[in-house]
């Protein structure tokens, strides 16, 4: 089962995460980060790497809240690195459910799901 | 050729530049300048992702943006400058005539490190730049602390006497 990280301004990916955990029985393969205000590109880096074992091999996805935002800027240059990572911006709770339900999903058919996850 | 704002920005082009900023200021240029970050493949490699499609992208050393301002190589556009740290500031300041062609200056996310002090939620500085932006303020005509255009505009020197209390 590939790990997944959820990274997002403050702690809406950790809270996101205490959801998923609490009401939908998320194990120990999915974490979260919080980039504070306060941080800079290379704190959130240093937690990232200290949070998750990037160098490993092993397949990790992270979900970050928005496309060009701080953490899915410093997911794109450890991507670039390091070839196990996949990451997708526009994180919400049915995506994170989703994995609970498939962690196997390919990330284009989660992305899809996601998206669906989204109605009137 | 209009230079709409600078912003010290260390996150660079992130998500409150590329979804707010640009179009709150209507720019079709983000120059984003350093001696250090043009020399970093990765870090050009991830401004091009992050630069909005609307704006066109130029990564350049502190003399190369000067002397490209100095000869208004950018007809017709507007450009926001993305500058990462106060050092650099300083430096492109050094040409005394960056402050005819740029009058706005915005603290944006300047990251806490030892000994620097809080000026906003998202602006720490350390005293001896304290010292280079009060020099730089009074030169231009707004130097100002504004994380995004809906948060409220405050100037560097409220800032400054909030912290002295």
């Amino acid at each position: 089962m590939r790990n997944v990280c959820i990274v997002t301004h403050g702690q809406m990916g950790i809270e996101l995460l205490v959801v998923a955990r609490d009401f939908f029985g998320a194990g120990d393969s999915f974490q979260a980060i919080a980039f504070e205000d306060s941080m800079s590109l290379i704190d959130l880096q240093r937690k990232i790497e200290d949070c998750v074992d990037i160098s490993n091999n092993e397949e990790i996805l992270f979900l970050v809240d928005i496309p060009s935002g701080s953490p899915y800027n410093v997911l794109q240059l450890l991507k670039m690195v390091n070839s196990n990572i996949e990451v997708i911006a526009g994180v919400n709770l049915p995506i994170v459910l989703q994995l609970i339900a498939t962690p196997d999903i390919e990330a284009s058919n989660l992305i899809v799901e996601g998206r669906e996850a989204i109605r009137e | 050729m209009k230079v709409i704002q600078i912003r010290v920005d260390s996150r660079l082009i992130h998500g409150q530049v590329a979804n707010f900023w640009t179009n709150h200021l209507n720019v079709n240029r983000i120059m984003v300048i350093s001696n250090e970050i043009v020399k970093d493949k990765m870090q050009v490699e991830m401004l091009k992702l992050s630069c909005p499609e609307a704006c066109k992208l130029t990564v350049c050393k502190v003399v190369s943006a000067q002397n490209n301002l100095k000869n208004e190589k950018y007809e017709n556009e507007r450009i926001l400058i993305i500058i990462p740290n106060i050092k650099s500031l300083v430096q492109f300041f050094e040409e005394e005539q960056m402050y005819e062609l740029c009058r706005v200056v915005n603290l944006g996310n300047i990251p806490k490190r030892e000994h620097t002090i809080n000026l906003s939620r998202t602006v720490h500085l350390l005293p001896s730049e304290i010292e280079d932006v009060k020099e730089i303020d009074s030169n231009v005509s707004e130097l100002i602390l504004q994380m995004v255009p809906n948060n409220q505009v405050v100037t560097f020197q409220d800032a400054l006497n909030e912290v002295k209390g």
